[in-house]
C-alpha cells in the first residue's frame, strides 16, 4: 500500500512539473529559446506569480481564515498580500507594458492599423516602411523604431500616443482614413542614418544639413513615401 | 476576529482594501495572461491598475491610523 502510494504521488509530482513546463513554454514563448529570456518576459512571469500569490493570500485570508489567525499572524499577511505583492505586480505589470507596446503585435491588434501593418510587410510595396521591414534595417520594433523620438521623453511620449490610439479605437472615435497628427520629426531618420557613409556621401545632404537639423525640410520630402496613402489604405481595407 | 476587527478595521478600510486589490489583482492577471489585446489593455491597464493604487492607498491610510492611534506616529 505504501509503496503505491509512493507511485502515485510521483506521478502527480511529474504531473505538476510537467504542467509548470508547459505554461511556462506557454509564458515566455518561442522567442526565448532563440533570443534569452527578455526583461519583458521574466518581469511578466514575475507579475503573474505575484498577482496568483496575492489573489489566493487575500482570499484565504480575508474570507476563510480570518477568524483563526493570530492578530500579528494577519497583520503580516495582509501586509504582503495588501503591499508587497501588489508593488511586485506594478513593477512587473508596467515593464511588461513598457515592452509589449514596442511591437508590431500591439500596434496591428487594433484593426484599423491593418493597412499600415500589412503594407508593411508586403514584399512588393515602394513604401519607406516596408523597404526598411524587408531589408531589414530595422531587426525588431519597426514601429517603435521609428515612432519614438529618442531619449526618456520619447518613449513617453510614445507610450502616450499609444494610449491616445487606444483610446480611439475603443470609443470608434477615429476619423477614417487615419492620419498622423503632428509632424515627423528628422531626428527619427538621423537618429540611424546620420554619420553613416552613404547618407554623407548625398551632397544634397550637406547643404541641405541646417534646414534637416531644424525639421524645415523633412527627409519625406525627396524619400518616401512612408506608408500607405489615403486611397491605398481603402484598397488594403476592400481587400479585407 | 472581534479583537482584529476592533482595532484595524474600526473604518471598514481593510475590508475595502482587500477587495479593491482583489479586483485590481484579477483584472492585471488577465492581461498578463492573455498578452497585449484592446480589450485587455483596458481591462488590466486601465481598470486594474487604479483599483490597485486605491488598494494600496487604503491599507496605508488604515495603517497610518491605526498607528497613530497607538501613539506610535
Amino acid at each position: 500500500m505504501r509503496v503505491h502510494n509512493g507511485r502515485l504521488a510521483r506521478s502527480r509530482f511529474r504531473l505538476v512539473l510537467s504542467l509548470l513546463a508547459f505554461n511556462c513554454d506557454r509564458l515566455l514563448g518561442a522567442t526565448t529559446a532563440q533570443h534569452g529570456l527578455t526583461a519583458g518576459e521574466l518581469m511578466r512571469g514575475v507579475g503573474l506569480f505575484a498577482a496568483i500569490a496575492g489573489i489566493l493570500i487575500l482570499f484565504l485570508v480575508e474570507f476563510l481564515w480570518r477568524p483563526r489567525l493570530q492578530p500579528s499572524t494577519y497583520r503580516w499577511l495582509l501586509f504582503v498580500g495588501l503591499l508587497l505583492l501588489p508593488i511586485t505586480l506594478l513593477l512587473g505589470v508596467t515593464t511588461t507594458l513598457f515592452e509589449e507596446t514596442k511591437t508590431v503585435g500591439s500596434c496591428a491588434s487594433c484593426h484599423v492599423m491593418d493597412p499600415f501593418v500589412n503594407d508593411m510587410m508586403d514584399p512588393e510595396s515602394p513604401t519607406l516602411a516596408a523597404e526598411h521591414f524587408r531589408n531589414k534595417w530595422i531587426s525588431d520594433h519597426q514601429c517603435y523604431a521609428c515612432h519614438t523620438t529618442y531619449g526618456v521623453h520619447g518613449t513617453l511620449a510614445a507610450k502616450r500616443d499609444g494610449f491616445r490610439h487606444w483610446w480611439l479605437y475603443v470609443t470608434g472615435t477615429w476619423n477614417k482614413p487615419i492620419q498622423y497628427s503632428g509632424s515627423y520629426p528628422n531626428s527619427n531618420c538621423r537618429a540611424c542614418h546620420e554619420g553613416t557613409v552613404k547618407f554623407e556621401e548625398v551632397k544634397s545632404h550637406q547643404a541641405l544639413w541646417l534646414d534637416l537639423e531644424t525639421d524645415r525640410l523633412s527627409c519625406f520630402s525627396c524619400h518616401g513615401p512612408p506608408h500607405p496613402g489615403p486611397k491605398e489604405q481603402e484598397v488594403s481595407a476592400g481587400n479585407q | 476576529m472581534s479583537r482584529i476587527s476592533s482595532f484595524e478595521d474600526r473604518w471598514g478600510l481593510l475590508r475595502t482594501s482587500v477587495i479593491s486589490t482583489l479586483l485590481g489583482m484579477f483584472c492585471i492577471l488577465v492581461f498578463l495572461w492573455r498578452g497585449f489585446e484592446s480589450w485587455t489593455v483596458g481591462l488590466g491597464i486601465f481598470l486594474g491598475v487604479p483599483l490597485l493604487l486605491l488598494g494600496i492607498l487604503l491599507y496605508l491610510t488604515a495603517v497610518i491610523r491605526d498607528l497613530r492611534r497607538r501613539g506610535a506616529l
